[in-house]
């Protein structure tokens, strides 16, 4: 028995590894093909591959595994996921059913009370809203919401939950569903997508997509009830609501759609004039309408438009601007921050009544509650997750839909007090630095990190402590983990309440930040109470990151990055890739400001024009340092920065790339990086970067 | 002229930097991204051989891949693996190679892909310092080739035979070690250490898998392999050839296991050293150069130069894929310049990234780690290390460029006193976690080499074995049939590496160092001082000296640190153990 093909296939073979190799697929190639497999492909394969992916059903319910002792079975942690206990809720085991009425509570990060948790959350809210005397349902509240849960994990939890015997269930979900819809596109999807693009643009894949998703939230739904309420098992399900005044978009977010040429150019003109405009509201007001009506999917047109609106108190346009901007980005590939989209949100309010789950719809509650406003940070702490305010209003409202399920009779939420519950100070300074972090970490500006760093401070004196060693590790070379300061947080085990305090503390590998913008924050902060830390961190600052004769790689991450926000679909790189018309980095100077000399290997690929020049800007960005010409390859370029320019300490610089119109470009594959990189296509790039002390002034 | 070679998509990928014929550096990928064996095209490697070069991009004159991906493309149809599934035509990638190298890499100027055998053999000839010398290349599969035969003189290198998938020794050995157990792609060296505790009462049953054929040629009895038509390496036909069930993963080893391994070890020996007088034959000279994977059985190597026709052997010590890389960039130096990159013999490879002391301080003080600092006095940092050694205590030790290779040689070792007979079992229970029968190698000054190992010629790579001869009881690294896998130390490739020896020596009058890689089970071989400290800290590693300093753990209380460091989401693997990678 010869387990081999025929040498004489091998002609065939290579034969066809030309034709393929040249991109030359035809008719012809088929039957090669079939020459050469014959009937040999074996389905049975592909299973046999898929089956380690298809989970077996256990009997775990999240981290909680079943363990049977004397007859009697419960839940415990299960100690081989441990790495994912932060994410859930701090219950060893998860307790026998009492006499009391069983409700579980599923859902994502604003659900676990995000930042509060585990000394509140909104398990502990609605437990206590529900138990108070004048209630007419009691009820313990199994918490069950799981920080970063996604749509299928949330789906199966829904399913395993009934073994605990709920007599309702409160679904408080519909932030981290992009990646789900992510998840349905397969590479027809992405021909389609682009497709779409070139023949109605924008609007085209915004319905293209937002279809696809109502698709998928009913799917969705469907299941939910199957599991519950097809069950008896009375469904709440809460609409997350946004941090739609004080979440702004970041630099991904606000990446260039491709445009035609003269579209483009108007576009960048209307934010020129936006960004002068100041306080002049009209000018703002209009440059931003212009900004939306020529590119719709840029989020920065909507936040100014938005602000405009805000600022004159026409908070039903504002408010129809923000979410507008907080939408665009489920069409940028980008990472995003959880949200929940105006789709996601209708087609619940669409679907849910059939399948007989209750709504509570967050937008409504909150526009009903504050109508002279726009939601903004006294309700959240990031994006979506709320404050200490927001859950106990949204859990109020939770409440009185929870009693009219139980006992069939309409409730109204204003009857509904909130609890005597509140984490106390020290613990709200917590979430406060928390807050700054995480709004640091994910692109937000100075203004609302100094805004949670005071709030911290002004909550508790204590936590300047954490403060000090947060700042200390964050201006070191070192990675976190290895900082003493950052045992000493762990050790004292001070910010649990950020996602356990560990991971969420620490860094990607080789992708530290310098949180250059944080710490000045934290620095300030401490200022108002008295402790002065300005110049200990400007020296270490300078000893660990200061430019010397060795010189600096100013593509590592704690120059070139500011947080961690990343396109999704583009593979790893030797470079660094802007699809915005601005690189901003970060370098520090010693005191003695010596003369620096820069070296930069650059390119504007596909885009080169005579007369377009890359600008280079030091800190306030009016003076230009130096001009280098476009080119669409790689040119290495040097330039200097003499002392008296220079600030001893952190010193911004930004490049500004030229803008020029280019064709929307043929793509050559089906990958998402080829849909991205027609959709938005690459303003400039960066192979190296380096910057050291200057031993003469001649370069 | 400025080239980059590099290896990626099957495992091991890797980079290296040839200026004007002189190889400036090259770097696992693994190291940067510590997924082990990560095949995934070399980004922070690349990143690291310009940066180490002082060059940009923009200063790269080519890029040559070590394959050739249309070839590779045909022996995939031809295998027939993939069927004819509607639509498999569009969404085949051929030239998933030359995107990745200008999407990812950004390269904008000439790409030559170069045969994955021709590369091997350019990886071994032009480095070897031989003006000429026959080379055999021998591994799993390249594009159709697994075995080639060639011949370099000067600036020409020509493969003139080859055997073809799926005829091949590298698969041969994997799948036996596929049928022990092991991981197929990372077992391979588990069966070698195994086989001296078993004897060939199996060697008749392995030459049936195999037939020798004339001249260069071998062909495998494809009735008792599954590679080329199922996901397990073997048929049936094997453990019914062998009498008994594979051994599962976690199953203990025993003397039936042993003596398959031998059997197997025997008959590649066999096969290598006839093929070696036919190569001979064919190409008169005293010179052999080798690599491909089964170009790291140092085993055979040992018994191709003792007991085959050549005087000379040179296996490039990156004889795996990761080596490729080199051989690429030299066959494109060769064309471009028309004469070969070196002529000099490679002296070492201390090719990757070094730290300085500045930067390791800085990094000391940033933790809570108490260390001794021994600036400036290097005599006391090696006193003080060697007493440590032999008070028994184990050494990581971290020094210098980063060895490009398989091996630790003395910048990322770990050393312990070879006389010790406890130390192989307290090493692995400490930190290799590695089965017990896997013996630990030696490294030897070389004026001493000749005192202690039957040894007759400098053996900077450990690629070969010997017989230990010394007077002195060396248990730790004496393998159960009296060999030893050397490394000769020289004062001019890694001085502090000498000069540690040299200490040794002077405090015990043992010239010799037990040396095994600096990394935990699993995880690649650390790279940069961080790694040094966290495998140092999450293991029971006794000492670290780390460039000027040396911290103890009796100095210091590392529990939070090893908590924190534990916590670490564990080290992934690029290994497949999938018979498709071959295919």
């Amino acid at each position: 028995m010869e387990n081999r093909p025929s040498d004489d296939l091998k002609i065939i073979a290579a034969e066809l590894a030309r034709h393929i190799s040249a991109g030359n697929i035809s008719a012809a190639c088929e039957p090669l093909l079939a020459q050469l497999a014959g009937n040999k492909y074996d389905p049975a394969y592909e299973e046999a591959a898929d089956s380690g992916t298809k989970a077996a059903h256990n009997t775990a319910i999240g981290i909680w595994k079943k363990t049977v002792e004397d007859g009697k079975s419960f839940y415990s942690r299960d100690a081989a996921r441990q790495i994912e206990w932060a994410l859930w809720a701090n219950i060893n085991e998860l307790p026998a059913k009492s006499s009391k009425k069983r409700l579980v509570l599923l859902g994502e990060s604003v659900a676990r009370g995000y930042l509060y948790d585990p000394h509140y959350n909104v398990a502990r809210e609605l437990e206590a809203i529900l138990n108070e005397k004048s209630s007419p349902w009691n009820a313990e509240v199994v918490d069950l919401a799981k920080t970063s849960i996604s749509m299928k994990e949330l789906l199966e939890l829904a399913d395993a939950c009934t073994a605990l015997e709920p007599d309702m269930a409160v679904i408080f979900a519909g932030n981290n569903w992009d990646p789900a819809l992510a998840d349905t596109l397969n590479e027809e999807d992405v021909n389609t997508i682009l497709e779409i693009f070139r023949q109605d643009g924008f609007p085209g894949i915004k319905d293209f997509l937002s279809n696809r998703f109502r698709d998928l939230v009913t799917q969705c739904l469907e299941q939910l009830s199957a599991s519950l309420t097809v069950k008896g098992i009375p469904v709440v399900f809460v609409i997350p609501e946004f941090n739609l005044m004080d979440w702004k978009s970041d630099h991904i977010e606000q990446g260039l759609l491709w445009l035609p040429e003269e579209k483009m150019k108007e576009w960048l003109q209307a934010k020129d004039l936006a960004e002068q405009a100041g306080a002049d509201m009209e000018k703002l007001g209009t440059a931003a309408a212009r900004m939306v009506a020529l590119n719709p999917s840029n989020p920065l047109g909507y936040e100014l438009l938005g602000h405009y609106y805000a600022t004159g108190r026409q908070y039903a346009a504002a408010r129809d601007c923000f979410e507008s901007s907080r939408d665009t980005v489920l069409f940028t590939g980008g990472v995003t921050k959880p949200r929940c989209y105006k789709v996601i949100r209708e087609q619940i309010l669409a679907e849910a009544p059939r399948l007989g789950i209750k709504i509570i719809d967050l937008p409504a509650v909150f526009a009903s509650a504050f109508p002279d406003k726009i939601p903004d940070k006294s309700l959240f702490l990031d994006y979506c997750h709320l404050t200490v305010e927001g859950i106990k209003l949204a859990m109020r409202h939770t409440a009185a839909a929870i009693i009219g399920l139980a006992t069939g009779k309409p409730v109204d939420a204003e009857s509904i007090h909130a609890s005597a519950l509140y984490p106390d100070r020290h613990v709200q300074a917590v979430a406060h630095f928390g807050a700054a972090i995480h709004n640091a970490h994910n692109g937000q500006p100075q203004a609302i990190l100094q805004y949670h760093c005071n709030r911290s401070v002004g909550f508790s004196n204590r936590i300047k402590d954490t403060m000090l060693r947060f700042i200390d590790f964050s201006s070191r070379h070192a990675s976190t983990f290895f900082c003493k300061s950052f045992e000493e947080i762990i050790s004292d085990g001070e910010m649990r309440q950020y996602e356990g305090g560990l991971l969420s503390l620490v860094h990607p590998r080789g992708r530290k930040l310098m949180d250059v913008e944080l710490v000045d924050a934290i620095v300030k902060a401490l200022d108002t109470v008295h402790i002065q830390q300005a110049d200990i961190i400007d020296r270490l600052r300078i000893k660990e990151h200061g430019v010397g004769p060795e010189g600096v790689n100013l593509l590592d991450s704690f120059y070139s990055a500011s947080d961690y926000n990343e396109f999704l679909s583009v593979p790893k790189s030797a470079f660094l890739q802007y699809r915005t018309l601005t690189a901003p980095f970060h370098f520090v100077a010693g005191k003695d400001h010596e003369t620096l000399s820069f070296s930069i290997t650059c390119r504007t690929p596909e885009r080169e024009e005579k007369d377009q020049y890359i600008k280079i800007y030091l800190n306030d960005e009016g003076e230009c340092i130096t001009a280098l010409p476009m080119c669409n390859n790689w040119n290495t370029h040097h330039f200097m920065i003499t002392e008296r320019l220079l600030k001893a300490g952190v010193n911004r610089l930004v490049i500004k790339w030229p803008y020029t119109a280019a064709p929307l470009p043929e793509v050559s594959g089906v990958s998402r990086n080829a849909l991205l990189n027609a959709m938005y296509p690459v303003m400039g790039e960066i192979s190296s970067f380096f910057v050291k002390v200057c031993n003469n002034s001649v370069p | 002229m400025n080239i980059v070679g590099i290896s990626a998509f099957f495992h091991d990928a890797a980079c290296c930097l040839l200026q004007d014929g002189i190889l400036k550096a090259a770097a696992e990928e693994e190291r940067f991204t510590r997924i082990k064996a990560d095949p995934s095209i070399p980004v922070q490697a690349f990143k690291y051989c310009l940066e180490q070069s002082g060059l940009t991009i923009a200063d790269i004159d080519c890029i040559a891949y070590y394959e050739n991906p249309e070839k590779k493309l045909a022996r995939q149809l031809w295998s027939g693996v993939w069927g004819n599934k509607p639509g498999l035509l569009t969404r085949l990638q051929p030239n998933m190679v030359a995107s990745a190298i200008r999407e990812q890499l950004g390269f904008e100027g000439q790409v030559k892909f170069i045969d994955h055998h021709l590369s091997h053999a350019a990886s071994s000839f032009f480095f070897s310092g031989f003006e000429e010398a026959a080379v055999l290349t021998v591994d799993g599969v390249g594009e159709w080739a697994t075995t080639t035969y060639g011949k370099g003189d000067r600036d020409n290198l020509q493969i003139f035979e080859e055997v073809e998938f799926p005829d091949s020794l590298g698969l041969l050995y994997s799948t036996i070690t596929s049928y022990l157990g092991f991981g197929v792609n990372d077992g391979e060296y588990k069966v070698m250490g195994l086989a001296p505790y078993g004897k060939p009462l199996y060697a008749d049953n392995i030459r049936k898998l195999i037939s020798v054929k004339e001249a260069g040629q071998y062909r495998l009895e494809m009735q008792y392999f599954g590679f080329m038509s199922s996901r397990c390496m073997y048929t049936d036909l094997l453990p019914e050839l062998f009498g008994k069930a594979p051994r599962q993963e976690d199953a203990p080893l025993n003397q039936f296991h042993a003596d398959i391994a031998k059997s197997l070890q025997v008959v590649l020996e066999e096969i290598l050293l006839e093929k070696t007088f036919y190569l001979h034959n064919k190409v008169n000279t005293e010179n052999l150069c080798m690599a491909g994977g089964v170009a790291l059985n140092c085993v055979a190597n040992g018994h191709i130069l003792r007991n085959g026709p050549f005087k000379k052997l040179f296996v490039q010590p990156a004889a795996n894929d990761a080596g490729g890389a080199i051989g690429a960039a030299a066959m494109a130096h060769l064309e471009l310049n028309g004469e070969r990159p070196a002529r000099n013999r490679l002296q070492h490879v201390y090719l990757g990234p070094s730290f300085s002391t500045d930067e390791v301080h800085r990094l000391l003080e940033s933790t809570s780690v108490e260390y001794i600092n021994c600036r400036e006095n290097e005599n006391m940092l090696l006193e003080l290390t060697a007493r440590k050694i032999s008070e028994g205590k184990v050494i990581g030790w971290f020094q210098g460029r980063m060895e490009f290779g398989p091996r630790s040689l003395g910048a990322r070792s770990i050393l312990a006193d070879p006389r010790n007979p406890d130390m192989r079992d307290r090493i692995n229970a400490m930190v290799k976690k590695r089965e017990g029968f896997r013996p630990f190698a030696p490294a030897i000054l070389d004026v001493k080499a000749r005192e202690h190992f039957n040894l007759d010629h400098h053996s900077p790579f450990m690629l070969e074995t010997c017989q230990v001869i010394s007077s002195l009881e060396l248990p730790a690294i004496t393998h159960v049939d009296g060999s030893a896998r050397v490394q000769t130390v020289h004062r001019d490739t890694n001085e502090r590496f000498y000069g540690l020896l040299e200490a040794f020596g002077s405090l015990t009058g043992c010239p010799i160092l037990l040396n095994t890689s600096f990394n935990i089970k699993g995880e690649p071989i650390v790279c940069t001082p961080e790694d040094a400290i966290r495998c140092f800290v999450t293991t029971d590693i006794d000492c670290l000296v780390i460039e000027d300093f040396i911290i103890d753990r009796e100095e210091n209380s590392l529990d939070i640190l090893k908590y924190l460091l534990l916590y670490t989401f564990p080290g992934k693997s690029g290994i497949q153990h999938d018979v498709y990678t071959f295919i």
